[in-house]
């Protein structure tokens, strides 16, 4: 069977140049795919609208370059531009984020709600119960199945009295293989089956209210030609992500303060040489994953765990270590990690002319040095648990061997030499109160804009601190059963009246 | 849009620079195909300006990639570069 197989009935490949819906979700990631079955579970006429195309969940191997050439925007070449620059990626195909990564899965933290509640006056109510849902919607959530490169970071945790623990995941194991539960074999067939149509390849210019209507100005964008179209719907969730959806409302002169307070998880990568195997190869390669183990021992603001460890991968990170590359020779002893810390900032801008957003990343100081000291603490962890060589993703003389090339490490790392990354972005179109620059209230709705929503990673209020994806999830949920409640009050006064 | 012989001399110089083997004319063939599709596809702010330092790369006649590293004009063109050629030279995960 096709991944895609559950998606055929309600697909519509070729839609009509005008088109009605009761509500339009402009986005079929986590966030619209939950939005959309929610929605259409309950009754509502839903059209989901994708930019990116269908491209079945099995068609790619995992983390390939084929797969970042099919399902990433811009083929994975995206970057929030500061000093240093911070590379990050999104999933641009129905499913969205969730088709690409590595579905791990974390609760909200508690100490992250309660600081939405006391610094942003955002109070998210049951928002234990839509995660507990979610989790038995998605067929259940485990403990990411142990890999040796996870194994032997929490040894090293343990050799120094560290915390650690192995993440949940979504993943569904068959056998050996594991294969994403994303959101093109979940909540996307749940939609649909629900009689929601989906319409893939077709971008969303800009919304308008017109006689108390939204008006959805997109085109289909399909080998290489452009087919505009016009959607009338009453209501309108816009579930594009943190880069995205800041961008259509500006598009669409909306919400001055969109696109500011851009918040992200900065990762600065490790690759690490062991005397053992750490990266097991099948028929010869590698086999690209995300081991669960994770340490998160040092308060709110760092996190140490695994990284992607295909062949490809790892190359990139020692392609810039003189030599790196031969570490390749014996792959199997090499595995890649990766220190996360959560205070770098920035901002979306949209400019006339350009399709694609400027993505800016700025770093406080205390970034530079919160990252040198999660790097040096990783470093840590891999020798103690038996590392023979690191390099991280900075200039080093030589690898690091020992404790004392771990204290030569710079205390502030050098913008110059710096190669960050990202996956998570999050908190453009914010919750809270408009005086504080929040873009929706705590229900998603944007402020001066009757029945448009924004419901995705960038109303968060900050960044969670852990793998977004169940936080996302958990608040487009309660936003739709939110709207749904209204609705049912909207209905039973008009019927009273 | 860079042209072919731009890409092909700036794949063939990551390559070289690394010691990578070349003569394997198809699986050079196929970097330089991702490469070339990459780069049509980067955003519209980075795209124009990627391709006009890659050019100048590309014209610079003993290409020193090192140097090209450092400089701060060409930092980020040869970091995606690079980044492109070996992350699809070195991938193994196979479809």
């Amino acid at each position: 069977m096709l991944a895609t197989d559950g998606l055929r009935a309600g697909v519509v490949l070729d839609p009509p140049e005008r088109m009605t819906a009761e509500v339009v979700v402009v986005g079929s990631g986590p966030a619209g795919a939950v939005t959309g079955s929610v929605l259409a579970e309950a009754g509502c006429d839903v059209l989901i609208l994708e930019e990116g195309p269908l491209v079945a969940a099995d068609a790619h191997a995992l983390y390939s370059s084929s797969e970042m050439e099919a399902k990433y925007r811009n083929g994975g070449i995206t970057a929030a531009i500061g000093r240093p620059t911070v590379a990050y990626v999104e999933g641009r195909c129905v499913g969205g984020g969730a088709e690409v990564n590595g579905g791990l899965w974390f609760r909200t933290p508690s100490d992250v709600l309660d600081r939405w509640e006391y610094e942003h006056g955002v109070r998210l109510e049951g928002l234990d119960v839509d995660l507990d849902q979610l989790e038995s919607d998605l067929g259940g959530v485990s403990e990411a199945p142990p890999s040796p490169a996870g194994d032997r970071l929490r040894e090293g945790a343990r050799a120094l009295g560290w915390p650690s623990f192995e993440a949940r995941c979504t993943l569904l194991r068959e056998g050996t293989a594991e294969r994403r539960r994303g959101m093109s074999t979940t909540f996307l067939p749940r939609a649909l089956r629900a009689g929601a149509r989906l319409a893939p390849d077709v971008r969303v210019s800009h919304v308008e209210i017109r006689r108390n209507v939204w008006v959805v100005h997109a085109s289909l964008d399909r080998d290489g030609s452009t087919r505009k179209l016009l959607i009338e719907a009453s209501t309108v969730f816009v579930c594009a992500g943190a880069i995205q959806s800041p961008s259509l409302l500006r598009r669409s002169g909306l919400a001055p303060s969109a696109g500011r307070g851009l918040m992200l998880h900065a990762t600065l990568k490790v690759v690490a040489k062991f005397a053992e195997t750490v990266n097991p190869l099948e028929g010869g390669r590698t086999r690209p994953r995300i081991p669960g183990a994770m340490i998160d021992a040092f308060g709110p603001g760092t996190n140490l765990e695994c990284a992607v460890s295909g062949r490809g991968h790892l190359a990139l990170e020692l392609a810039h270590h003189r030599g790196g590359l031969t570490w390749l020779d014996e792959v199997e002893r090499v595995a890649g990690y990766a220190a996360r810390i959560h205070l770098v900032e920035g901002s979306v801008a949209t400019i006339p002319g350009l399709r694609d957003p400027i993505v800016r990343a700025t770093w406080p100081r205390a970034a530079l040095r919160e990252l040198s000291s999660a790097t040096k603490r990783l470093c840590r962890a891999l020798l103690a648990a038996g590392a023979t060589e690191i390099l991280p993703a900075i200039h080093v003389d030589r690898p690091i061997r020992g404790e004392s090339d771990v204290d030569r490490l710079p205390d502030k790392l050098d913008r110059a030499t710096l190669r960050p990354m990202t996956i998570h972005l999050s908190s453009t179109c914010r919750m809270g109160r408009p005086s504080a620059g929040a873009v929706v209230d705590v229900s998603g709705r944007v402020f001066g804009a009757p029945r448009l929503f924004v419901s995705d990673s960038s109303v968060l209020p900050t960044a969670p601190r852990v793998n977004p994806q169940g936080t996302i999830m958990a608040v487009a949920r309660r936003n739709a059963r939110l709207f749904l409640e209204e609705r049912a009050s909207r209905a039973f006064r008009s019927r009273t009246e | 849009m860079s042209s072919s012989w731009v890409i092909r001399k700036l794949v063939r110089a990551v390559l070289d620079a690394h010691g990578l083997d070349t003569s394997d004319r198809a699986r050079v063939a196929d970097v330089e195909g991702f490469v070339s599709r990459q780069i049509r596809r980067a955003p519209d702010a980075v795209r124009p300006l990627s391709e006009v330092l890659l050019m100048a790369l590309a014209l610079t006649p003993s290409l020193d990639l090192e140097r090209a590293r450092a400089g701060a004009a060409t930092q980020d063109a040869t970091r995606l570069l690079e980044s492109l050629v070996l992350y699809r030279w070195f991938d193994d995960a196979g479809d």
